[in-house]
Formats: structure tokens, sequence, C-alpha cells
């Protein structure tokens, strides 16, 4: 229970949603789905921003880029017949392994979930950051004059006092966001660069029972280009534990010729000595020694099926491609 | 601010707090069917219909809904009624006459989810079952012919600790199929003749056995059918009219349509809302306390700390008569035993105002050293946790033995020296929490005539009545214990919680006061026993077991609760499976600075059949036996005394023979439906290998001391009112015994009205504990009825002049040879108007012994050897029942026993920090079993005749958690060849074991 909530606001702009945010006197935050934020028992937090009415409950795709709105709920994502196709239903996938919980699905949204961080203990943060997904960020930069509230034209409007002076809009990559973004700043949508036509993914976890947290996760992203691993993305995750990418060893198959079928003990010597620099977190769940060990598992069979994904969605592709 | 809501179909204006949440708003709105079951969103008890899509509404804030449409279970009815008149569902059966009209409303019909609910037995406890019923309305307006899998993902955010999931699945798939407008057939029951005279034919029967749907369980129950033929064979007594049938609950419209039933949901006029600070430390002194800034703070009316009230010891769970056991609990002390333990409470005109409250309450703690793990609590160095001399009946204070227990039959020394082999394990059992979804919840007021009224969620009402009146020095005559509907309960509420400081409130501010846990104050308030238990069993060569002795250290918590009667209770269940001529039984009940350890569903057996059931594997595997072989040499039979070791000390000795014994027969159906020849011991090669492992058990209270009473009254209209004592968690115990009173009377059930939940008007239980309501309140009930059926054959006999031995009833109706009959109801109209007396009664019952239940549990898995994971493929419990009162009752109760058995195998656990904190205060970081969790479930009844009980009947809600737990262990060793002495089996412990025993090997 938020205790000392006095102030609730529904916004219809997104500017207004930034105004209110950027009030320093009064303690506010965004409000998407609530189940993380109801969950806190927070009693600083003076004000909420209620961000449904901004439209950002969306899901749609461009020339470069599938774009999901902020407020979009996992269960959005695991129902979307696009998210199935996209990137061989990777975010669909990791969307419903989020939680087991489908009534938390139906009223989590993916920016709370990245709002949340590592708190959110959603399978999803690990497979935006395989896709490269960046997170786009807005702000106001604004002046504050008067915060009295409310003036004798407008009486009662406690925003009437504040100048507003711009606003700007970035990107931040999804595996650097929690440095990265800054107060004040509110999710707009998730933006997620189109892998290629033959891109294989894969996502397997280890938990204690299937609808438990993930204890670990792995993500694998693999594009294949003219016989060669052109994008490799291995990404760890879990219970605790910011998203990881296995970067040693994504560098080492990048650009290598595809051997297929993939050579087990050539992949498996290329993880043993790549995954050394992943450094896996202890927790109360699982030591850094288990993460890493059964780590080794997940990555390898995890590349293993993207791999083939993408090989044999190569073969499809490229069939198809010079026909036309 | 204002919020514009159409709340099942009533457009409303209603003003709401900013920081009010959804869920509050809507209780206070008096829509009862919105449960708070925790905080974080898990448990689902809270489902709300948003705009047509079910959400949490705990963790949703009013003003989130503004502008919505809400949909509660209160209009489910409502809706139906709405499509019905469309046309688009068709008719349904009509409800029964009677009571449950009134509940309805005359015109108003059962939405035919609910129907389906009550019919399959959907709805035990009824706390979780208006959130399903919610998720599963929503999944069937988007799609009319669901797959099992999506049922169960639907239901996935909707909790529940009764069920195991099958029958709230079945229930869905029948109602979508009767929206579809087939037909569908009712649920076939059936049992497998256990008795001795049919051993024989057993394989026969298992060869022309179906299986309903292997596939999971959903459109059929997965029970065993068997032919017509088989059937009458099988059949103990065809004539039984009301015993042995599926009965629905009789409190199943009440539960289905989200009326008023739990604590909680009853609010009185001026009622005051209590808050508990509680302590941050393990082990602490309070130094000063100063609550004057709490107390000035406006709407709050009393603060109360150990300054305030009398010190009385007391101890918040009832000991076996002759045993006092330690009364070492206060209301408010000023030393503090553990995290969580009570340092003041506040009662205040809203819920806000008490939590603020909390705020303003300044405390110098001056913090002790912790004692975290037993097994350091008799270092001479370790803090002494009971040093105050007030306390009594602790056996050792300094020393923080809080009880031992030393039984022993024969020399089991000698008999470990003529062994061949002598087999010796540890096997260590985690603290688990009960988790029942409705949290600890007391209101208390006076009422008109100045009686404390204590209304409580409870399993022991009338040892909450006897405890507050010693804490609180009012006549016991004073106090009046209500238990309305219990949302689970599992051992967790068989002691005073919170009651005791609700009513202190109450007397302090003379005003109704409620006082509820939350999820995370429950986890911190009680965790079941932790365990370390140590098996020595001397065994010859050809599999006979010699001696045997278990030695059990383990924590009772802060205060000597249940682990104390628990090992006083069953010295030593888990030994009496393989009874032998020198057995020794050894247990140290240990204070540490852990939350007092509650009872749970099994009372302490789980955690010695977890070791014994390992341990008869690894005795099998060291002698190079078959492990069934070894089992069937040594267990308990039809005619074997009972448990012959005592707890010296215990007031009766007296030799308690095993009059039936299914064991035989759960063994056959369980080898037989595992296919435990062909799988067992082929231990494959690969990545993901398969096992199979099973585990026996037995259940008997048999050594406790119990008695209960019944009152059964005839009214005028042929109704019978039914007042009796009931200690069950889930509410099964109610239509059980109606089902029992309405077979001796020859009545049909609507003819029985219970009254369980008031200690005014029901006869005291002594010894409540959870199963004892079938055998104590049953035979009291069972009694009483036969008395009332004499009385009322009397009274037809003088009406049609004939004796009354010559007269039956069925049915509510009293026939002649003759051919003359009449009804109860003129019976009574007659006794009442012109014999002018009553017909009514009074039975008490003590059994000087109750049936022993028996189980046989087999999982297969399948283990990835690479990162340690399990995955169970199928569960099957084959359970001795006796001859079950209520087959579908029974079936339910077993399969929450067996989710509640596969959560405490893989990942049910308790931790503390080094502070004595806990890691897991919710339950998304608790992990229970959900619906998504479960495996292929398998339930086989196997009748057997025992003549000790009501009808025959044996409990079964226990047992079937007993063997899952260490079936899945040796399904593991089976599988991976690697033993595991600990729970639950995580995938860490699992692959360093792997990989432990790669090193040894290599």
């Amino acid at each position: 229970m938020l205790l000392k909530l006095a102030e609730y606001h529904w916004a219809e702009h997104i500017d207004d949603a930034l105004l209110l945010l950027g009030r320093l006197d009064v303690k506010t935050v965004p409000l998407a789905g609530g189940t993380y934020l109801l969950g806190l028992k927070d009693n600083s937090i003076q004000a909420v921003v209620d961000l449904r009415d901004l439209e950002l409950a969306y899901i749609s795709e461009d020339a470069r880029y599938l774009n999901i709105g902020a407020m979009t709920t996992l269960q959005s994502m695991v129902d979307a017949p696009v998210l199935k196709e996209f990137a061989t239903g990777l975010l669909s996938h990791a969307a419903r392994a989020s939680s087991s919980s489908r009534l938390i699905r139906n009223s989590a949204t993916v920016g709370g979930t990245l709002g949340a961080g590592v708190a959110s203990q959603a399978d999803l943060l690990t497979a935006l950051v395989a896709l490269d997904a960046e997170v786009v960020v807005r702000s106001g930069s604004r002046t504050q004059i008067n915060l009295s509230g409310g003036t004798y034209d407008r009486p009662g409007l406690p925003l009437s006092g504040v100048v507003f002076k711009g606003k700007q809009e970035r990107r931040i990559a999804c595996n650097s966001f929690d440095l990265e973004h800054r107060p004040h700043e509110l999710i707009i949508k998730i933006a997620i660069p189109r892998p290629a036509l033959s891109c294989g993914t894969s996502f397997m976890r280890i938990s204690r029972t299937p609808a438990d947290m993930a204890l670990l996760n792995a993500a694998a992203l693999v594009e294949i280009e003219d016989g060669r691993y052109k994008r490799v993305r291995l990404v760890f995750g879990g219970m605790n534990m910011e998203p990881v990418r296995a970067s040693a060893i994504e560098q080492q198959l990048e650009g290598r010729p595809v051997v297929h079928p993939v050579k087990g003990e050539q992949l498996l010597a290329l993880l043993r000595a790549g995954i050394s620099a992943v450094r896996f977190p202890s927790d109360v769940h699982a030591s850094s020694s288990y993460r890493r060990v059964s780590g080794m598992s997940l990555a390898y069979h995890a590349l293993e099926e993207a791999i083939n994904v993408s090989h044999w969605r190569g073969l499809v592709s490229s069939g198809s491609g010079k026909g036309l | 601010m204002e919020l514009e809501l159409r709340i099942n179909g009533i457009i409303e204006s209603i003003e709401a707090a900013p920081h009010e949440t959804l869920l509050a708003m809507l209780r206070r709105k008096g829509l009862c069917s919105v449960k708070q079951g925790c905080e974080t969103g898990e448990c689902g008890a809270c489902t709300v219909l948003v705009d047509g899509v079910p959400r949490p509404s705990c963790v949703m804030l009013a003003g989130q809904a503004g502008g919505c449409t809400l949909t509660t279970v209160e209009g489910l009815i409502q809706y139906h009624q709405t499509e019905r008149t469309r046309g688009r569902f068709p008719a349904i059966t009509p409800l029964q006459p009677g009571a449950s009209d009134l509940v309805l409303g005359s015109t108003a019909k059962l939405h035919p989810l609910q129907e389906a609910f009550i019919e399959v037995g959907a709805v035990q406890c009824g706390f979780c079952t208006s959130g399903m019923l919610l998720s599963a309305y929503a999944l069937l307006q988007n799609n009319a012919s669901p797959t099992e899998s999506e049922v169960r993902d639907a239901l996935s955010g909707n909790l529940c600790r009764c069920t195991g999931y099958s029958k709230p699945v079945q229930a869905v798939m029948q109602a979508a199929a009767v929206m579809r407008g087939e037909k569908v057939a009712p649920v076939e029951y059936s049992t497998i003749n256990g008795s001795q005279e049919n051993i024989s034919g057993i394989t026969a029967q298992l060869q022309r056995i179906t299986v309903h749907n292997t596939n999971r369980s959903t459109t059929k129950i997965p029970a065993l059918s068997v032919d017509a033929a088989t059937m009458a064979e099988t059949n103990q007594d065809a004539s039984l009219d009301v015993v042995g049938r599926p009965v629905r609950n009789i409190d199943g419209i009440k539960l289905v349509t989200g009326k008023p039933a739990f604590v909680a949901d009853f609010q009185r006029r001026g009622m005051l809302y209590a808050r508990v600070l509680t302590s941050p430390h393990a082990h602490a002194i309070i130094r000063d306390i100063n609550v004057s800034d709490a107390k000035a703070l406006p709407g709050v009316q009393a603060v109360l700390t150990y300054k305030d009230i009398p010190r009385v010891p007391y101890s918040s769970v009832e000991h076996p008569p002759g045993y006092e056991g330690p009364h070492d609990q206060y209301s408010l002390d000023s030393i503090l035993r553990y995290v969580g333990d009570r340092v003041a409470v506040v009662a205040a005109e809203t819920y806000e105002i008490a939590e603020q409250a909390l705020h303003l309450i300044q405390v110098e703690y001056d913090v002790q050293p912790a004692l975290l793990d037993p097994r350091q609590a008799l270092d001479p160095a370790a803090p002494c946790l009971h040093p105050e001399p007030e306390s009594y009946g602790i056996y050792d204070a300094s020393r923080n033995i809080a009880a031992r227990v030393r039984a022993e039959i024969g020399d089991t020394e000698q008999g470990f020296a003529s062994a061949d082999v002598v087999v010796e394990g540890e096997y260590f059992v985690p603290a688990i929490q009960s988790a029942p979804l409705e949290n600890h919840t007391v209101a208390t007021y006076f009422d008109d005539n100045r009686d404390l009224v204590v209304q409580t969620s409870t399993q022991v009402p009338h040892h909450i009545r006897r405890t507050l009146a010693r804490i609180l020095n009012i006549p016991l005559c004073r106090i009046r214990v209500v238990k309305p509907a219990v949302g689970g309960g599992f051992g967790v509420k068989q002691e005073v919680v919170l009651e005791d400081l609700c009513a202190l409130l109450t007397i302090a501010t003379q005003r109704p006061v409620l006082l509820a846990y939350s999820r995370e104050e429950e986890f911190y308030s009680r965790t079941c026993q932790q365990c370390i238990i140590r098996l020595k069993t001397g065994v010859m060569h050809d599999g006979t077991i010699v001696a045997n002795q278990m030695v059990m250290l383990t924590s009772t918590g802060a205060h000597g609760t249940h682990p104390l009667t628990t090992q006083s209770n069953i010295v030593s269940d888990a030994l009496s499976l393989y009874a032998c001529a020198n057995m020794r039984y050894v247990a140290e009940v240990l204070y540490t600075n852990q939350p007092p350890a509650a009872a749970m569903r099994g009372y302490g057996a789980p955690q010695e059949f977890f070791a014994l059931e390992c341990h008869i594997d690894e005795i099998a595997q060291r002698i190079k036996i078959d492990a069934l072989e070894l089992r069937r040499k040594n267990w308990v039979q039809v005619g074997d005394a009972y448990s012959p070791l005592r707890w010296p000390g215990k007031e009766k000795d007296t030799t308690l023979v095993i009059e039936s014994c299914g064991l035989p027969e759960c063994l056959r159906v369980v080898e037989e439906k595992l296919n435990w020849h062909t799988k067992r011991g082929h231990m494959s090669g690969g990545r993901f290998r398969r096992g199979v492992g099973l585990a026996l058990s037995l259940y008997n209270n048999a050594t406790s001391t119990e008695a209960s009473g019944a009152i059964i009254k005839l009214n005028e209209d042929g109704s019978f009112d039914v007042l009796v004592s009931t200690s069950d968690s889930s509410g099964d115990a109610r239509t059980l015994l109606a089902q029992i009173a309405a077979e001796a009377l020859g009545v049909s059930i609507t003819s029985i009205v219970m009254h369980t939940s008031d200690t005014t008007s029901t006869p005291a239980h002594i010894g409540e504990s959870a199963s004892s309501s079938l055998y104590f309140s049953g035979g009291a009930v069972k009694r009483a009825a036969e008395q009332v059926r004499r009385q009322l054959l009397a009274v037809g006999g003088r009406m049609l002049n004939i004796m009354p031995e010559a007269l039956k009833i069925k049915n509510s109706v009293i026939s002649a040879p003759d051919g003359q009959t009449m009804t109860v109801e003129q019976v009574a109209r007659h006794s009442l108007y012109v014999e002018n007396r009553h017909i009514m009664t009074t039975a008490s019952w003590k059994s000087q012994q109750v049936p022993t239940t028996f189980a046989v549990q087999g999982v297969e898995i399948e283990v990835n050897t690479e990162t340690g994971s399990i995955r169970v493929i199928n569960s099957i419990t084959a359970l001795d029942a006796g001859y079950a009162i209520n087959p579908m009752i029974a079936e339910g109760q077993i399969q929450g026993g067996v989710a509640l058995g596969l959560g405490a195998g893989l990942c049910e656990e308790i931790i503390y920090d080094q502070r004595g904190k806990l890691f897991a205060t919710n339950l998304r970081d608790y992990h229970i079993y959900s619906a998504t969790d479960m495996p292929d479930m398998q339930t086989h009844l196997i009748e057997t005749i025992d003549a000790a009980s009501p009808f025959g009947a044996k409990s079964v809600a226990e047992i079937s958690l007993y063997g899952v737990a260490p079936a899945l262990t040796n399904a593991l060793a089976d599988a991976i060849g690697v033993r595991m002495h600990q729970l639950p089996l995580t995938p860490e412990r699992i692959l360093r074991a792997i990989h432990a025993q790669a090193a040894t090997r290599s």
C-alpha cells in the first residue's frame, strides 16, 4: 500500500505526464500496470501519473523496427500474432515465461517491466537484450516557477505555475538501460531492429518447477549470411540477475564460416573459453558456480537451436529471395 | 477523487482515496467475493474482470479502474441471466429445492461455471473459487472450446492449496461443454475393493480397468473404473443412500456466489482496525518503548505493549492431557525471540491510521545473539531463549530443550549387533509454509449479552476459547468463539495466533476490532518445523529388519508449540510401518530464534516418512534386494500391533491392532500403473534420464486423546439441526458429517442443517486436530443420529401401531412392512403437537482406536543431467481410503495433498539470513504449485473394511502428502544413481550431487 499517496493523475498527453513527473517537491512516479509499484509499499511516493490514456499500448512495425508501446501488457505480447513470427517467436515466448500468472501478465506492461529492471524477475529482459532492443525515453526540460497550486484564473490546478520549455527524446540500448536512464524520463516504447530473414533464435530456462521464476535463462540469436555468422547474440539472465551478454562467445562466432550440422566439440570448446568472461551473480536461489556450469548447457543448446533454425531459414529465404 | 465505474452492470460514482486499492474499494462496497490473499497479485484471490480482462485487484489502485467495466462473481449470475435471455446458453439443471434457493434468490440460476465447480467438487475451502471462476469466465468468453492446456494457463494466476487443480480444470472443461450445448455425462467414481478375501481378484480387476483420460485429468476423474459386475462385487454396502456418494459441498452455492463467508467478510458498526508492530531482530530485549506519539495520532484508539497487559504464560497449542507442555508464550513480552515477534499492537479508526501509528512507536532494542540452527541449540555457549522464571513446563530451559522424547522396545543395540548389515543415513527437511490462501484473520466484539465474541479463522475454536479464558481472566462461559468458513489452514490455524491481541484491544476500547495478517506477516508468524533425522537400521541379508532407530533433532522455533505434540503423538508413525522387535525413537525438540513451528498437514509424519522411505531404498541397494520385496517383507499387516513404541508418561498405553490394511493392493496398483518392472532400474545415458520411485506411508492418530460430542434435534418441518464441532480447514468436514447424519437417520442430505461454527452451541472437542473431525465428530454425529432415528421410529411405531423394529426410514419416508408410510415431518409434528415431546439427543464419542490409513505413491521423473532440473512426468497415488464417505471429496483432498507434496519435494523451503530474516516473504519468491506446474496425476481409492470409524471411512487428507517427496527422491536415484538426503530437490543440489558422484567415480 502506498500510504502517503495523495495525488492521482490521469495524463492524456505525454507532455502532461512529463510535467507531473518532473516536479521536485512532490515525489511523483509513473503508474503503468501497477503490479510492481503496488507491491513496493513505498511510503515516500506522493503522486502517481496513470499512463493508461497515453495510447502507448500498441505493437507496430516499420521498415527497420518493431515498435512495442510501453503500456503494452505482457499478455498482449504473448497473444500478438506479429510477435509469434518476429524473431521466431522469441519475444512471445519470453513474455509468457516472464510470469507464470496470467493475471500478472494481463496487468504488467513492457514499460513497467523495464522500469522495474531486475526486480521484475522477467525473462523478457534477456530476450530484449538479445534482440538489441532500444528503449525510447522522453523527458521534458522545464523551469518550475510556482508550485503552490492554482491561480485565480485556473483554480485548483497545481500545474498552472509550471513553465514548460521543451522536450527531448532519446534511445538507450536495452542492456544499458538501468545505467543510463535518468530520473523523470518516461519510457515511451521499445524499438527492436528487424533481424535478418535468416535469423534463428532460441530461449531456454532453468527453474525448480515449470512455472517458477528462472534460476537462469539464456536467449540466443544467430544470423547467417553468405555462409558465415553475421550476428550472434548470447544473453544470460534470470532471477535477481541483470541480463548479461556473453560478448566473448559472440565475437568468437561472428564472421566464422558456418559448419552445419554444428560440431558439438568445437562449440563446447568455444563456450568453455568464452563463458569464463561472464560474471554470474550468486544469491540464495542459485550460486554463481551453478549458474556458470548450467549456463554452459543452456548456452550450448540455445546456440545450437538458434544456429539450426537460422540455417534452415536461410536456405528457405535465400531460395525464395533469388526467385524474386 | 470521484470515479465512475460500471460494476456488475450498474454504473456508479464512487469516491475513492488516491491510495485506495481496487480490492479495498470493492470490499468497501460490499463485494465480498473479492478476497485478499496477498498484496503482490500472486495468489489471484482478488481477481476482478476489468473491461473483461481478469486482473489482480490488490495491485491496482482504484483510480486505474476509473471509467472501466468491472465484473465480480456477484455479477456472474446476473450476466448469466442476460446471456440466457439472449439464448446463448442452453438450459441448465435447476437447483435442488431447499435452502440453496435462499442463497441465490428465488429466480436466479447459477452460471454453468458455478454449477460445474460444485458438481465436480472443485470447491473446497472456497477462498480461491471466486478468482478461478472469473479467470475461467474470461477464457470461455473468448474461447468456447479451450484445450486443457489453455484452461490451465487461464487459471495459472489463481493459486489453490486445497484441490491440486485437477477438479477446477475439470469443472471449466465441463462448463465449456455445457455452454456449447453438449450433453455432459456425470462423473463416475469407483474404488477398488481391497478386502482380504478379494486380494486374488485384484490383478483380474486391474486387467479390466480402464483409465479415463490418461492425458491429464479433465473431463473425467482419473480414478479407476471397473465394469458393472466388478462394481457390484466391490461395493461394501449397496444399500447406503448418502454415504459413499459424491454429494456436493453443502456450502458450495454460498462459496461460488461470493456471499459473505470468511471472517473479513463480516463488518460491524464502529469496527476498529488493528495492526501489529513486529520485531526486526531475531533476538532482542526491549529496553525502552515510547508510544505517546502513536497514541496522540488522531484516530488511534488504543496502543498496547507488554507494559499494559498482565503477564500470563500460556501455550498457543493444545497439548495432550497428562502432559501440560511448555507454557512459554506471552501475549506481548519484553523479550523478542524471532523476526516478526509481537512488539506492540494498535487499534485505530482506519487501517491506514493504524499503519501510520506503527511508525510512530519508538522502540529501543538491546539486540542479543541469535540462535538460528537447532544443531547449535545445545551448545553451552548458545544464548538461552527462555530465561524468564514465569514460564513453566519446559524440559530444560537452560539448554534450550523444549521437550525430549525417548521411547524404546526390545534391545536396539543388541539388534544392531545381531544384524548382518547396519545402514545409517541422515536426512534434512527444511521448514516450509502452509500458505493457506486466507491469512490469519480475527474479529472480536462484545455481543448484546456483553459476552466476548471472537470470530476467527481457526481450526481449533474450543482450544482458543479455553486459552483466551486463561489469558484474559474471563470466565470461559463469557467467551464465544465463532468459526466461519476457513480459507485453508492445513495446521497453521491449529493454535492461538492473533486472537489474544484482538481480544485485548476490544477489551481496551470496548469496540469491535478486526486484526489480519498480511502475507508477509504470515510468513514471519509461523512456519512448519525444520527436522534433521538420523536413521540407523539393522537388517539381515534376506531383508528382515531386526533393529531400527530414529533420532530426530527438530526446531520448535521461539516457543514450544506443535513439535512437542507432534513428536509425542506420533512416536513414531514412520517406524510403525516396518515395525520390528527392537526399535528406538529419540527426539530433541529445541528452541531457536525462528518463528514458532506450526502444525502442518501430516503433523510431522511427512518429514519422518521422507527419511524412512529414502532409507529403505538405500538399504535395498546396499543389500542388493528389490526395494519392493524389502518393503513387502517388513511392512505392517492386518493383526499386527500398531505403534508399539510409546512415550513413557503417556496416560494410556493400550495396544492398538491393525484391523484393515490395503497396502498390498495399493502397491500393486502403483506398480502396475507406473510400469514399475519395465522402467525401474534401467538407467539410461544421455542428457535427459528417466526414473521411477515410490514410497509407502501410513497415517494414524491413535495415540492422541480426543473426544467429541454432537447434538441433533428434529425440527417440525422434518429437517434436523446437527450441532457439532469441526476442526478441518477446508470445509469438507461439514459435508462429510452431514452425509453421516443423513445416512444414519435415513433422510436426504437436504434435510440436514449443520451448525459447526459457535462454541456456545457445539459440544467441546478435546484434542482438536484436522482429521479428528471425521473420526471423533463423525462418531458422535453417527451415534446421535442413531439415537434420534430410534426416537423417530418409536413415535412412528406408536402412530402406525406397529413395533418400531419393523419400520424403515429411507429418504425421509418411514415405511412399514404392511405398506403404510409416513414422512419424518409427520412424525415430527405428531411428536411435538400430540405427544408434546421433542425428538432430540446428545451423544459423546471417544474411540479407543481409529483406523490406519495406508498409501503408496509413485512418480516418474525426467532429469536433465546438465542442469539438474527435474520434470515430473506423472504422479500416481493409491490410497486405502476405507469406505470413502464421499469419493469426490476424498479425491480432491488427495490431489491437494499431492500438489503440496510436489512443492515440498521440489521448491518449497524457508530460508533465513544470518539475522533471522526470511528471504521469501511473498508468493512469488516462495513458489507454490500452480495449475501449470501440475503433472499428470492419477488417484486410485482402494476400499477396505474397518469397523473402527463411522461407516469404515479413513482419513485421506493428510497422508496424501507423505509419500510424494520420498518417491521423487527415490526416482531421482533410479534415474541418475545419485541419492539426495535433503529437501527440496533443487536443480543446484542435484547438479552438485551429480558432479560430486562423478568426481568420486573418477
